[in-house]
């Protein structure tokens, strides 16, 4: 493989990468919303909420991205192909992490969102400074997870011309015919990324789990 | 495939020496050592009761004679012949030794998803290959025997403690087994049960079954043992008849042990 | 809206190889992801070890990038054999969820309590025997949420077949926005024809694994329900 192509495999690479990170920050704020949303327990707001969650769950990843890509386009919003990843991808996985979010709410005991309530704060006040803190290093490993998850799923970004890797490695493929030479690079490239991480997240786990036992 | 039931040459008859017999067990577990050398035997017809303080390797110890647990070290012989020798391994089919041997656990472990009669029906028919119908039929027999045969389509979870654990006799009955080790079989009973389950120990010792109980109801290993084994740190401490133990033991270790026991 | 029915009715012709696509995936990913299971719970050191090694290295590879190997790579090599775009991807699908649904059923398998094994062991059953007579009936029911949630994922994740000449729900959808230019429409009612499929398999799921946590036992589920027998006076 010449080194022009390997350069231009981690820039997509890189690309990536960059949608990942986008639609990471974008489950992660929207995940926390909808579930503080769902927690608060608005009888109407927590409906819409429900089937907003059922919904993103239910309709591919694809989907979520043509619509914003090509629908959208259609109707006159130019989005472009990064930022439609980014988007379609983290509003999708915001449906998990707001269910990640939901468990960890229910490690906190009602005591402490009474003893919250008892100082003068507002529900919301209880939930953003009592509640979301104490959750944190439980909802930290499956957000990282979900990390993970995005840097594979950011390869749909391809489907909609993001010079992400796998885009730039099927045009690498078609250029020079060395299918199996560029596939294993990206393929390594995927392992070197993801193994590690993963590994990290489930030591982070235990630990988390260890300490809130401990 | 042999259709026979036994291991190897191994159902000869046991001869005056031990039915089993270990020899210098050690039992490594990481880094902490739970067996430091331990030498035990059971005869034919013999009542062994293994007492002494948590922790002191009875389990351990209870565990290697069937092979649940490796030795680290030492020797195992059946009837006479080798069953293993570690470091090493185990010189016959490991299943086939442990279908002569049963095994009554402190926590019952029936299996959930079957009624009691499939509890006992499924060594029988999945070891030993009987029909069906013949393992059923014994399978009725044992239930009366142990004073359950209404509930033979019952599930565990709707059982007592006590219920749980006759059932758990049985099936290892069912195996028609050379011996019987008992983990602690009353342990995890409430106290109201205790007495259902040893009542029919007592039973199965007046039968000449050759059993290994680990326990801590001293009274019961009075009345019922031949022999008895004071454990602690992994060694045995002092072994004798029981009535020698019980009343003139030499160690006055041994002797606040089985004071200490005998007074709960 | 009558546009929107004309639409449907294409997009139905998809729906059905979508339906073909995740049914054939789902069948051979169950059977896959049981022997893969198995083997990394095996007390074969060796088959543990390969059964880790794959799931863990197909975890970390996109699905679209095992898609678009299968269908460029070997799609040269197995279209004189007949083999079709639809068989390459259900194999790419297949290899890819196995990796998670074995992970799961591990996971499943390992909550059966290790004395449970013992006391299989204690009656010389062997390892295959304990499995099949004892371990797998009482994993069998709880299995089934996973599996369920598992397919979810399949049917979404068979979306990703339309970008290798699949011609499934997506790519019937996309070619009809070529013919009509109309992407927002179009992409709406494919997003409703996934949560028509998908919402009632998720709500199955969902009762179950709220049937189960409520401690509906394997018995109940097994044979007809007992009466309470324990409440009976002793014999």
């Amino acid at each position: 493989m010449s080194s022009q192509t390997l350069v231009d495999l981690l820039r997509g690479g890189v690309v990536t990468l960059k949608i990942a990170c986008g639609a990471w920050v974008v489950s992660a704020v929207l995940g926390l919303a909808l579930a503080v949303l769902q927690d608060l327990g608005i009888a109407p707001v927590r409906a819409v909420q429900s089937s907003l969650v059922i919904g993103l769950r239910s309709v591919p990843q694809l989907v979520l991205l043509y619509l914003l890509y090509f629908g959208l386009g259609a109707v006159g919003i130019q989005v472009n192909s990064i930022l439609a990843a980014i988007l379609a991808l983290g509003i999708a996985d915001a449906a998990f992490s707001a269910e990640y979010y939901r468990a960890g709410f229910m490690t906190v005991p009602r005591t402490q969102r009474e003893a919250g309530f008892s100082l003068g704060l507002s529900p919301v006040g209880v939930m953003m400074r009592v509640v979301v803190p104490q959750t944190i290093p439980f909802v930290v490993p499956p957000l990282l997870n979900s990390f993970v998850g995005l840097l594979k799923t950011a390869t749909l970004a391809a489907a909609v011309g993001a010079p992400e890797i796998l885009y730039r490695g099927q045009n690498a493929m078609s250029r020079t015919g060395q299918l199996v030479l560029v596939m294993t690079v990206i393929i390594v490239l995927y392992v070197a990324a993801t193994m590690p991480l993963t590994r990290a997240v489930a030591v982070l786990e235990r630990r988390v789990r260890s300490h809130a036992h401990g | 495939m042999r259709t026979d039931k036994t291991i190897g040459g191994l159902d000869a008859a046991a001869g005056a020496g031990p039915l089993l017999e270990a020899r210098g067990l050690h039992k490594r577990f990481g880094r902490s050592e739970v067996l430091h050398g331990v030498d035990f035997s059971v005869r034919r017809g013999e009542k062994v009761c293994i007492v002494g303080p948590s922790g002191s390797g009875k389990t351990t110890l209870l565990r290697c004679l069937n092979l649940l647990v490796e030795p680290t070290c030492g020797q195992l012989f059946y009837k006479g012949a080798h069953i293993g020798e570690w470091p090493g391994g185990v010189k016959v089919n490991v299943g086939r030794y442990r279908s002569r041997i049963g095994m009554v656990f402190q926590h019952f472990e029936l299996f959930p998803h079957l009624t009691a009669l499939r509890n006992i029906t499924l060594g029988p028919r999945h070891v030993l290959h009987e029909e069906k119908a013949a393992a059923e039929k014994r399978a009725m027999e044992l239930l009366a025997r142990v004073g359950l045969e209404r509930f033979a389509t019952a599930h565990p979870r709707t059982l007592s403690g006590g219920q749980k654990q006759r059932v758990a006799i049985a099936r290892a009955l069912a195996m028609r087994p050379d011996l019987i080790l008992f983990d602690e079989p009353t342990s995890a009973l409430d106290a109201e049960m205790v007495d259902e389950v040893l009542n029919l120990m007592r039973r199965l010792a007046e039968d000449g079954m050759t059993m290994v109980i680990v326990t801590h109801e001293l009274s019961f290993a009075r009345d019922v043992a031949d022999r008895v084994v004071v454990m602690e740190h992994g060694a045995v401490v002092e072994e004798g008849a029981a009535e020698t133990m019980f009343s003139a033991a030499r160690s006055q270790r041994t002797r606040d042990i089985l004071r200490v026991g005998a007074r709960r | 809206m009558r546009e929107v029915i004309s639409w449907v009715a294409i997009l139905a012709g998809g729906l059905i190889v979508t339906i073909k696509l995740s049914a054939f995936t789902t069948l051979f990913t169950i059977a896959f992801s049981s022997l893969l299971s198995l083997c990394a719970i095996s007390p074969w050191r060796p088959l543990r070890f390969l059964a880790v090694l794959y799931n863990d290295l197909m975890r970390s590879i996109p699905l679209l990038a095992l898609l678009i190997f299968f269908y460029y790579g070997l799609g040269r090599l197995t279209a004189p054999l007949g083999i079709s775009a639809f068989w390459l991807a259900v194999a790419a699908l297949v290899l890819n969820e196995s990796a998670y649904l074995a992970e799961v059923y591990r996971g499943t398998l390992l909550s059966v309590p290790a004395t449970q094994w013992e006391a299989a062991a204690s009656l010389g059953l062997g390892w295959a025997s304990t499995v099949r007579l004892v371990i797998l009936p009482q994993v069998f029911v709880a299995g089934v949420p996973s599996t369920l949630n598992n397919t979810i994922g399949i049917i979404k994740n068979s979306s990703l077949a339309s970008l290798v000449a699949v011609n499934e729900v997506t790519l019937t959808a996309t070619i009809l926005v070529s013919e009509t230019f109309q992407p927002m429409q179009v992409y709406l009612v494919l997003a409703v024809l996934y949560l028509a499929l998908i919402v009632p398999i998720g709500l199955v799921s969902r009762r179950l694994e709220r049937l189960l946590g409520a401690g509906i036992g394997i018995g109940d589920l097994h044979e007809p329900a007992e009466p309470r027998l324990a409440a009976l006076p002793e014999a």
